[in-house]
């Protein structure tokens, strides 16, 4: 409102009408932009849809999917054997732009109905929503005719023939004559193929064991799950009901629950230079943790820890804080460009590997060049020297 | 009051730049290269969070196995991830990158790995990032944020593609080199940024005269 009594009060003719070319001419400039992208991509996706698509069983566990483009294309079939393209985890794809793709999918099941849709860039041509399907040869099915027969349905009567022509048109045409419509269904469908990734986030990736989910990441997991787990507040974790919340350590005692070391295993060691590292605090974790591991055993050293080379030993050390200079004490200083690893784990008042979680690994950290120069020593060996725990 | 006409003019002109800029994509690097049959290429994986704190990101691959073999043990982590791997999955790669720091998640530009390939044979060879979030094999960027939204535009993302031209014999040229959404934007922001100029510069020099 100011602007405007102002821009009322102040501004001579002259300058309102440049005011108005100058908001003008980014509106115009836009809306061409805008255009020309619509145009273009819209004539683009007409010469990208596959035309006279076709498929030709090979055997019951081969089939070929051929069709052409108006322009060089690399295209992709996304099938699977539910017909929700949320299950199709399984691709075949071309290798070169080309106008006559060939596609070739193997790995089927014999007496399979397969479904799949067509990707070209970010158009999908799924039929109009109604997935194009076909059954390999084999199993229950076996065609009796020479030429291997695919069952393509679509809205008519069903029409078996092994040269049936899909002419699909991503978002505007209905199915072709001799097609039966495939309805896809709106939410996912359980997927029964043993080939198909599970899709389920339910379970395995809901787990409060974060390197469980480390280890399915990409299979049935995704980095959304892990750092859930690993950044979410530990208080909300649940303990095992097999490790009491309030069990104390037992400094003679046996070795710890399993559950329970997995539960308090330190998530991350990382370094904020060759000299100094730092981890995440047992004080977060829940209290069955707290009360159980009490200080850290870290161990740093100038060779990775699947090496076997002789190593110089920068640290071997108890601490109780979650952070640690290198050198820890007497230990040589890592010399100017040095890689440093560490490694670092939670440990009751026993300590050893029997009271302990499993080690994190941390680095490695490479020292500056201006790093003091230190003697190494050169009687160093891979072997640690002896723990310092009791 | 000349003053605020200049600031409102340069705001205009400024303004679909900063908008357009709150994307987060991945990308190649570089866009285009070429090289011989049985000659090792490396190609980097970048990502751009636009300032937004970044706790990992999945990445998921497509190419050619029939001109490209993937060397899996030469993938070289970048410095944003404190945890970077890539798995091979039928035809793709699945590439994670991963801040195990919770408190050290910061705004995120640059190369999540660099990833080493050896070219098989003559052809065209194309890298696509697969990215439809209605499917379980879709690249992320996950903001460190209460929910963990993943925030990648799979549209930008898509647009970006890079291409390998691999020849029996000497080196050829290059495939063309994709046009991104960001390319036009980019290109109208400096359009809008060098008129803005010159109408300043011409009220200023009218004020003057007059």
């Amino acid at each position: 409102m100011k602007a405007y009594t102002l821009l009322k009060q102040g501004l001579t003719k002259r300058q309102i009408g440049i005011l108005a070319v100058a908001v003008a001419v980014p509106i115009v400039i836009g809306f061409l932009i805008f255009a020309f992208m619509t145009v273009q991509t819209e004539t683009k996706a007409n010469d990208e849809a596959p035309q006279g698509l076709n498929i030709v069983p090979v055997d019951g566990q081969t089939a070929t999917v051929s069709w052409n483009t108006g322009t060089d294309t690399l295209a992709t079939v996304e099938y699977g054997t539910e017909p929700n393209p949320d299950s199709f985890v399984k691709f075949a794809f071309s290798d070169t732009p080309t106008t006559n793709h060939n596609l070739q999918i193997d790995k089927l099941t014999p007496g399979t109905t397969y479904y799949f849709r067509v990707r070209v860039g970010d158009n999908v041509y799924d039929n109009e929503g109604q997935l194009w399907s076909f059954t390999t040869p084999g199993g229950d099915t076996i065609s009796p005719s020479p030429t291997p027969s695919i069952e393509i349905s679509g809205e008519g009567e069903p029409e078996a023939t092994a040269e049936g022509t899909i002419i699909p048109v991503p978002t505007t045409a209905s199915p072709s004559a001799g097609l039966t419509a495939v309805p896809t269904p709106t939410g996912p469908t359980p997927t029964t193929n043993p080939n198909v990734t599970p899709t389920s986030t339910i379970g395995v990736c809901q787990s409060t064991n974060c390197t469980t989910i480390k280890a399915n990441l990409g299979t049935s997991c995704t980095t959304q799950d892990y750092v859930r787990c690993l950044y979410t507040p530990t208080s909300t974790t649940p303990v095992p009901t097999a490790v009491p919340a309030t069990s104390a350590p037992t400094p003679t005692g046996n070795a710890l629950d399993p559950a329970l070391k997995e539960l308090c295993m330190l998530t991350f060691m990382q370094p904020n230079s060759c000299g100094s590292w730092i981890w995440d605090d047992i004080e977060t974790k829940v209290e069955a943790c707290r009360e159980v591991f009490t200080r850290y055993f870290i161990q740093c050293k100038s060779t990775s820890w699947e090496s076997t080379d002789p190593a110089i030993w920068y640290c071997n050390d108890i601490k109780t804080s979650n952070t640690a200079t290198v050198p820890c004490s007497t230990e040589p200083t890592p010399n100017p460009l040095q890689s440093v690893f560490c490694r670092v784990r939670a440990e009751d008042e026993v300590g050893g590997a029997a009271h302990a979680t499993a080690w994190t690994y941390g680095g490695p950290a490479r020292c500056p060049t201006s790093t003091p120069t230190s003697t190494p020593t050169p009687t160093a060996t891979n072997t640690p020297t002896p723990t310092p725990t009791p | 009051m000349r003053r605020f006409f200049v600031m409102f003019l340069i705001f205009i002109y400024l303004m679909p730049a900063t908008t357009y800029a709150l994307e987060s994509t991945l990308s190649f690097e570089p866009v285009t290269q070429s090289a011989q049959a049985g000659q090792e290429i490396t190609i980097d994986i970048n990502i751009h969070s636009d300032n937004q704190e970044i706790a990992s990101s999945d990445i998921w691959l497509q190419y050619p196995t029939r001109l490209l073999e993937f060397k899996k043990s030469e993938t070289k982590p970048g410095s944003l991830f404190t945890s970077v791997d890539a798995k091979v999955m039928d035809d793709f790669i699945y590439l994670y990158g991963i801040q195990t720091n919770p408190l050290a998640t910061k705004p995120t530009n640059g190369t999540i790995a660099t990833l080493t390939f050896m070219t098989k044979t003559a052809g065209n060879a194309e890298f696509r990032f697969i990215c439809d979030p209605s499917t379980s094999m879709s690249s992320q960027i996950i903001r460190n944020d209460a929910a963990f939204t993943n925030i990648i535009n799979c549209e930008l993302t898509q647009a970006h593609t890079a291409a390998v031209a691999i020849n029996d014999g000497s080196v050829l040229g290059v495939s063309d080199e994709a046009k991104s959404p960001l390319t036009y934007t980019v290109g109208g922001s400096i359009i809008f940024v060098l008129c803005a100029f010159f109408i300043i510069s011409y009220i200023r020099t009218h004020h003057r005269s007059a």
